[in-house]
């Protein structure tokens, strides 16, 4: 005869695709009949995903977190992708044995998964209390208005945020009441001097009727625009604000959007004319694109009745993430580097045993074609400047031999800035990589189909993100579609000729390591071209502020606004520098800013992008700064340099030049009289070139 | 089956505090976080272990745990 326990155990193994919610009520009917001990014995040596789930949640109860650990760590995905869920139980566990570092790390790994709304509630109390294990590098203020409650957006985001290292300060202005504390000129709002602030509007504040007479976009328009206007000009904040999503219950069916005057249609054309006339500090994010890609729908009208939320709570983690990807795009936080596994991972099956024609990419195999469609979305996005390298184990010839000859492989060698397929483990290839490269980890991405390398590379290199992809080629698109870690808002010409810049500084390295790196340089025929920093070069100025760590004395960060605050004053000397070799183009490299203060100039920012370190540039920058200043009949140059973690390459740069150390802290000068400019000769003109001798000092 | 212990273990999840006891006549006075966001989130974590959607009406009407068991069980004979 059949138990209780037995009926039990087969509810959970035959539960269909909502798992959890069979495990729940297992859970409480056993609880409630006292069958604990029963049940335990009867899913005892059952494998299966239900089994280990019940039995984690059984024995939490019955013995406590952390004896419950181990079996939480069996719950995994088919595929062996960790489970929000699972996650969440070891992370209380953690949490509740004193090891907070280790729930959030858990805690950051399940939020990087993309988990449902429902995961938030759960978990934002938790986070929370573990939010200085989280490791924030920077701060990020962040102004929530919007005419709907914001409060469970800010939750959201702010879970978010932590795991993205940043720390939230958020700023909410009292329900629908934006414009007002926007008009206010002394509101909490610009006393908070917001960094960014969301705006957060909706169809229902347009007022339009199913069929909208002529005049009624313009004016929804300049409605929106002059809320724009004076959020700029009473902060020096971005904006981030949502598209208007056309309502999706409509009398009108069709013709909402058929009608030229039809609601729908109206709506797009409101977007339409935002987008064109948005400023540089406004971002729009498209709502509609965003909607498509949620499961649950993104309008609901009981949230919006009885609590004022739009969009729909359980479409705002998608939205939030939207949000945040904008948010690091912005302090240049945007991921640089996508490190790819190739067998099973960008085609199918392994190439060192099945053979280049063996392996399955490209039609007429239904799988191979979706390997090529990662392929081109791959290549893609290495066209838009994210980087691509290849972390591999693999004998090197028979990897390179497929982007080399393989018809179906869109991607080729000449695309990745780093190549590596050999028996080296991965994070130790990784680390190499961000070594030759001069990248930060924590600018690296990592896509693999093998949840042990996955695993390897996430406790030996924290800094990099790894998600969870099951080897299925169209789920790793949606795993970089989720994690949206290459967000970009602007697309600068750099971005488009930084591989080939990249692949150019890796051949110097290798070259530079098996000989003679003077020879070299000279080899390049290096070119130099600068300016006063103007509208047009303060986009890449501004990028290169905001993610210089390596070669930069300061490391200050400035926003758009304050670049352009600066360039326009006449108490600053500005300029960019930008350098092409024979290899490359390698774009605006350098930025020198220098503060005007009587007899002196006070350097503010002197940064170098890592790719062209040690070729000289610097004593370029430095010349050229002595030149403009004694011109100006400035006696001396004033320096700080401000020690970080990352910063020690520029420790001597100053002494390097002839500066000497007043005694405070990290504090130089340099008489300009007594300056000698170092060895690098110029052609003077629109263009300066600059030739590098034998004996130059490099870095 | 009675709806509390379910709701017991989505309360201590929220609030974090693995030693929350509800009762049906617990209600937002008696726990300090039981704001109105907290409620909220509280019917959208119900909704979703439930898998049930409140009415309007029910969404407006709870205001205490004997009024979410309450709503989950005409659910319940709703769908039966």
């Amino acid at each position: 005869m059949i138990t209780a326990a037995e009926v039990i155990r087969a509810s959970v193994e035959n539960a269909g695709p909502d798992l959890r919610r069979a495990v729940q009520s297992a859970v409480a009917i056993t609880v409630e009949h006292g069958l604990e001990r029963e049940v335990l014995h009867a899913i005892e040596s059952r494998a299966n995903r239900g089994a280990r789930w019940l039995r984690a949640e059984l024995t939490e109860r019955m013995e406590g977190a952390t004896a419950a650990i181990p079996h939480w760590e069996g719950v995994v995905t088919q595929s062996g992708c960790e489970m929000a869920e699972a996650l969440l139980h070891r992370a209380r566990a953690s949490v509740r044995a004193g090891d907070s570092p280790r729930a959030a790390a858990l805690l950051r790994l399940a939020l990087h998964g993309a988990p449902d709304y429902d995961f938030f509630l759960r978990a934002e109390i938790l986070v929370r209390k573990c939010k200085p294990a989280f490791g924030c590098h920077r701060k990020a203020k962040i102004a929530l208005l919007g005419s709907s409650t914001t409060a469970l957006l800010r939750s959201v985001m702010e879970l978010q945020c932590l795991r993205d290292r940043l720390e939230p300060e958020f700023y909410e202005a009292p329900f629908g009441a934006y414009m007002q504390e926007l008009l206010q000129p002394d509101s909490a709002l610009t006393r908070f001097r917001p960094e960014f602030i969301v705006l957060l509007l909706n169809w229902r504040d347009l007022g339009l009727p199913n069929v909208c007479e002529n005049g009624l976009a313009a004016e929804a328009v300049s409605r929106v625009t002059e809320a724009w206007q004076v959020a700029l000009d009473r902060t020096s904040a971005q904006i981030i604000q949502l598209t208007f999503a056309p309502p999706t219950r409509d009398a009108y069916h069709a013709l909402s959007s058929i009608l030229n005057a039809g609601r729908a249609r109206t709506i797009r054309k409101i977007n339409e004319t935002l987008l064109e006339r948005a400023p540089r500090r406004v971002i729009l994010i498209d709502s509609e694109r965003i909607a498509a890609t949620t499961v649950d729908p993104w309008d609901d009208s009981i949230s919006w009745s009885s609590a004022k939320v739009y969009p729909a709570p359980r479409v705002l983690p998608r939205v939030a993430e939207h949000v945040i990807s904008c948010i690091r795009s912005e302090i240049g936080l945007s991921r640089k580097l996508l490190i790819l596994d190739l067998d099973n991972t960008l085609w199918g099956g392994v190439v060192g045993e099945d053979g280049p024609d063996g392996i399955r990419l490209g039609p007429p195999s239904a799988v191979g074609e979706r390997y090529q469609e990662l392929q081109q979305y791959i290549k893609a996005l290495g066209q838009r400047g994210v980087l691509l390298a290849v972390a591999s184990k693999n004998n090197p010839e028979d990897a390179a031999e497929i982007f080399r000859r393989h018809q179906g492989s869109v991607l080729r060698l000449e695309d990745f800035v780093s190549f590596k397929a050999n028996w080296l483990d991965k994070p130790a290839n990784i680390r190499q990589m961000a070594s030759e490269l001069r990248l930060g980890l924590d600018s690296f991405v990592f896509l693999d189909d093998n949840p042990a390398e996955r695993s390897a590379v996430r406790e030996e290199l924290p800094e990099v993100v790894v998600p969870e992809i099951s080897g299925e080629p169209s789920e790793s698109i949606a795993a970089l579609e989720r994690g949206l870690y290459f967000q970009a808002i602007r697309l600068t010409s750099e971005d488009v000729t930084r591989s080939a810049s990249y692949s150019a500084s890796a051949q110097q390295e290798l070259r530079a390591r098996s000989g003679n790196l003077d020879q070299y340089l000279a080899d390049l025929r290096m070119q130099i071209e600068q300016g006063p920093v103007d509208a047009e070069s303060s986009v890449r100025v501004t990028q290169l502020i905001n993610k210089t760590n390596q070669f930069n004395l300061t490391t200050k960060r400035y926003s758009q606004e304050e670049v352009q605050r600066r360039m326009a004053s006449a108490s600053y000397w500005s300029r960019w520098y930008r350098l092409r070799d024979r290899f490359a183009d390698h774009g605006l490299i350098g930025v020198l800013l220098a503060q005007i203060a009587d007899r002196a100039w006070i350097v503010d920012t002197w940064l170098m992008s890592c790719r062209v370190i040690g070729r000289g540039v610097e004593a370029f920058m430095f010349r050229d700064m002595v030149e403009c200043a004694r011109r100006s009949g400035a006696e001396r140059l004033r320096a700080h340099y401000l020690p970080t973690a990352k910063n020690k390459l520029v420790e001597d740069l100053l002494p390097r030049f002839g500066f000497i150390a007043t005694g405070n802290a990290g504090e130089f000068v340099l008489e300009l009289a007594a300056a000698v400019l170092p060895e690098c000769s110029l052609v003077r003109g629109h263009v300066t070139q600059i030739e590098i001798q034998t004996g130059v000092e490099t870095l | 089956m009675s709806a509390i212990y379910q709701l017991n273990s989505i309360f201590q999840e929220v609030f974090d505090d693995p030693a929350l006891v509800i009762r049906p006549e617990t209600s937002p006075s008696d726990i300090a976080d039981w704001d109105s966001v907290a409620q909220v989130k509280l019917v959208l974590a119900i909704e979703e272990v439930f898998g049930t959607r409140f009415t309007t009406d029910e969404v407006t009407g709870l205001n205490c745990v004997g009024d979410f068991i309450a709503a989950l069980n005409r659910q319940k004979g709703a769908t039966a």
